[in-house]
């Protein structure tokens, strides 16, 4: 990373990420009859920088691509053809080819030439069948298409922006560069020069006209590449005096050139008045600045947090009025101190917190092509996508909710005509829904589709052997078996889901993120599943609880009630005390103090137990502990990073007294339950 | 004359030691290390953990665990003292660098020694692990047996 070439090239792949994902975005968004010229210029923007800078960095393949690509757009733009349906999924292969070749170039992957080939096939086609498409005034000359115009003399018409010299480019050297090329011609046009009373320095009125003959034959691109840097700056006109005879006879002059390969050189000038008012609206579209920050950065900046949050609780713990006199003055301090400290902390996760979005965004994409692929028709509706939520859950979270969708899509709603025939829309829905609730993210993807039919999960169910063919199961949990390992009821194993690994792993991955996911559905209604996350994984709403002298952390989420049982209620079997009756279920005990092979110091005097209901899994059961201590927001601090992992333990705190307390992990506790 | 010496105490590379007891016995750890030496104090015991983990404490916010060092080396327990220390190490595992602590009797020495010094502890019977021991030593006139503390506080055997 300290070759500063690496590093641009850092910042251009991850500007290239930026510019693929905004294409695809509008692409998605376009309405086809009510096209913005707006979103067009964005997505020839976004292509254009894209190609600016493989070029820069001598990707040839990427630019090679993206200016074919561009090629078409500005057709789209020039309202030589028009912006069809076979433009769009044209456009969405595109994309697919450009990620290809931005990943070729960023991590080695395997260039797919045979896609990038069939897709440079389909472009062309657009491109050339813009005569039966439009009637256009330029020509399509052959030797325009095939992107290789030749000379040996040349004409250019180089006429700068007046602000070219603000951005620190000298125009003689582009004139000086061109001598490379062969002998050169420079009359200068200074008719746009005013008085000197009137003249701004930094002002260029100056324009150019260069004869270049050169003892080779050169392209168009070659002299394109001269100008490069200042491409956007400078109005530039090429003009091969070779070929001026048989261009003349095809058609109008002035319009050669826009059908011309290198497409932008021309956009730049039939645009300059559209390319002002853009850069008008650019920053009123820029919702907020941004800079990008290495994560670990913020990770330190969390982690001093956490101890920042340790001290201060550790300081709010002095309360003796007598052995410091000027107690009170400090409590007003400290009082202040933990306002700031809290709001402190919330404005450090708040920056780690990314909106749902880009998780969802590839969702519109992802059920578009399956919906191509499948025959059906569905509309993706999405809300609360701005619900923002801690970067590692995202990341943790997109292949589950991958899962989701593609399940949805799948199994959940019908072909079109098998809609119809229920009464329903031919174009299903499926929707996700993000919001907060109390500390939590709670995510919701449901369909209306055909719902889960719980004849036919049970049948499943008993022929894979996971339930008994005589037991008895409500309905829900009838459902719910869709999350047992190694269940499908897909008929055939298709490309998309239908593995049968997929909703177990899905409701690992959840648990094991802190999560937990709901399923409600209704035969010919539809399905939905909902998600709830805690909002980060470094801070932890915790409920502290003391077993004997020792102090542990129970996560809030998974608590649903702390009782007392009187001893006379719970059910023994020897000397173990074994469930109780519980909401009027039998739910099943465990004693922390055994567990952890407490010694048993405290003789049982009382006649009842301190019990916390836990849940996990949508199964609950009884901690029997002695105390519950504070309520309270605990720094999550990973055992295996000085330590090993212990089963039953989720990770460790510091509490305000300096002193470690252990979290409990509560589906691990739940798998001791019958291991004793 | 001096100079010639000092030349040939750098070929010969010093090594530094950190002499400690546990009973009678000495030992001693790689100062380079030791990160700090602290008095002992309350750990939160690790539920279902090997006996001689004595538990988690908090360093700075890490949290790193505590051995007891008597109980690793299988000798009896003993009560503490105001002499009890422990020295948290930098141990190099497989998954990188950890921070752990060891809980000792009392810590005597800092020793300098050439590769000369440290003789091979083979024909001994120390009664632990010969992974855990690089050589013996002379501390004084007595044996120190110096320690290899990534084995000793290898986490497999946690």
């Amino acid at each position: 990373m300290s070759d500063p070439m690496e590093r641009f090239k850092q910042v251009f792949f991850d500007e290239s990420a930026e510019a693929l994902s905004a294409i695809e975005q509008h692409l998605l968004d376009i309405d086809l009859t009510a096209i913005e010229p707006e979103v067009i210029n964005d997505i020839f923007r976004s292509a254009h920088s894209l190609k600016g800078g493989s070029a820069t960095f001598g990707m040839s393949r990427l630019a090679e691509f993206t200016h074919f690509m561009e090629t078409l757009l500005d057709m789209v733009r020039d309202g030589q053809r028009d912006f069809t349906q076979e433009v769009v999924d044209c456009l969405f292969e595109c994309l697919d080819c450009l990620r290809n070749l931005v990943n070729h170039y960023q991590f080695e992957e395997q260039v797919n030439g045979e896609l990038i080939a069939i897709v440079e096939k389909q472009l062309q086609e657009l491109i050339d069948g813009k005569q039966e498409g439009k009637p256009v005034e330029g020509s399509g000359d052959s030797n325009l298409n095939n992107g290789l115009v030749h000379g040996k003399h040349w004409e250019i018409h180089f006429s700068p922006d007046e602000e070219l010299l603000l951005s620190g480019n000298e125009p003689l050297r582009y004139i000086e560069e061109l001598l490379e090329l062969g002998s050169v011609n420079v009359v200068c046009d200074s008719s746009d020069v005013p008085p000197l009373n009137q003249l701004n320095p930094i002002h260029l009125k100056m324009k150019w006209l260069i004869t270049l003959d050169s003892e080779e034959a050169i392209s168009e691109e070659d002299l394109a590449e001269v100008f490069l840097w200042i491409e956007d700056e400078a109005t530039l006109e090429y003009r091969c005096l070779d070929q001026e005879a048989p261009q003349l006879v095809s058609s109008a002059l002035a319009e050669t050139t826009k059908s011309a390969p290198d497409v932008k050189v021309d956009t730049v000038s039939s645009d300059v008045d559209n390319a002002e008012t853009s850069k008008a609206k650019a920053p009123a579209k820029r919702t907020g600045q941004s800079i990008r920050v290495e994560l670990s950065k913020i990770d330190s900046l969390i982690n001093l947090l956490g101890e920042l949050v340790i001290t201060q609780s550790m300081l709010s713990t002095f309360n003796n009025m007598v052995q410091f006199p000027e107690l009170r003055r400090l409590q007003e301090g400290l009082g202040q101190l933990e306002r700031h400290t809290r709001d402190l902390q919330d404005g450090v996760m708040q920056i780690r917190m990314l909106p749902i979005d880009f998780c969802f965004s590839r969702f519109p994409r992802m059920v578009r092509d399956l919906c191509k692929q499948l025959g059906k028709k569905i509309d993706v509706v999405i809300e609360g996508e701005n619900t923002e939520v801690d970067k590692t859950v995202i990341e943790e979270l997109t292949d589950p909710l991958v899962h989701l969708v593609r399940n949805s899509i799948d199994h959940g709603i019908e072909m079109p005509d098998e809609r119809e025939a229920l009464g329903k829309p031919r174009v299903g829905t499926l929707k996700l829904v993000a919001y907060h609730q109390v500390g939590n993210i709670v995510i919701e993807i449901s369909d209306d589709g055909k719902g889960l039919a719980v004849d036919k999960i049970r049948a499943k169910a008993v022929e894979r052997g996971l339930i008994d063919a005589n037991a008895k199961l409500a309905p829900q949990a009838c459902k719910e078996l869709i999350f047992a390992a190694g269940f499908s009821t897909a008929d055939a194993v298709t490309d998309l889901s239908g593995r049968g690994v997929g909703m177990d792993v899905v409701k690992r991955n959840i648990q094991s993120l802190g999560g937990q996911i709901d399923l409600h559905s209704e035969e010919n209604e539809g399905t939905t599943f909902s998600i709830k996350l805690p909002l980060t994984l470094s801070i932890l709403d915790g409920q502290l609880i003391k077993v004997m002298d020792e102090t542990y952390v129970v996560p809030m989420l998974a608590i649903i009630e702390s009782i007392k049982v009187k001893r006379v209620d719970i059910n023994k079997i020897g000397e173990h005390d074994i469930s109780f009756k519980w909401r009027s279920q039998f739910i099943p005990l465990l004693n922390l103090a055994e567990t952890f092979s407490l010694p048993e110091t405290k003789p049982d005097s009382e006649d009842s137990l301190l019990v916390v209901v836990v849940e996990h899994d949508n199964q609950q059961f009884g901690l029997v502990v002695n105390e519950l201590a504070n309520h309270q927001q605990v720094v999550v601090k990973s055992l295996e990073a000085n330590y090993i992992k212990v089963d039953e333990l989720s990770g460790a705190t510091i509490l305000g007294d300096g002193s470690v307390a252990l979290i409990l992990d509560v589906g691990a506790l739940m798998s001791r339950l019958k291991v004793h | 004359m001096s100079e010639s010496l000092e030349l040939e105490a750098q070929e010969q590379s010093f090594s530094e030691w950190l002499s400690f007891s546990l009973g009678e016995s000495s030992y001693a750890v790689d100062i380079l290390r030791v990160r700090e030496i602290r008095t002992w104090e309350r750990m939160a015991r690790i539920p279902n953990s090997k006996e001689f983990l004595l538990g988690l404490i908090n360093l700075r916010g890490a949290i790193v665990p505590i051995v007891d060092l008597r109980k690793r080396f299988g000798l009896s327990a003993r009560p503490l003292d105001k002499e009890t220390v422990v020295l948290i190490m930098t141990v190099m595992t497989n998954q990188g660098e950890k921070t752990m602590g060891i809980m000792v009797d009392k810590i005597c020495d800092v020793v300098n020694l050439t590769d000369d010094d440290i003789k091979s502890a083979d024909k001994f019977d120390l009664t632990i692990s010969d992974r855990f021991v690089h050589g013996i030593t002379d501390v004084r006139g007595a044996m120190a047996v110096l320690l290899n503390i990534d084995s000793v506080l290898d986490t497999v055997d946690f």
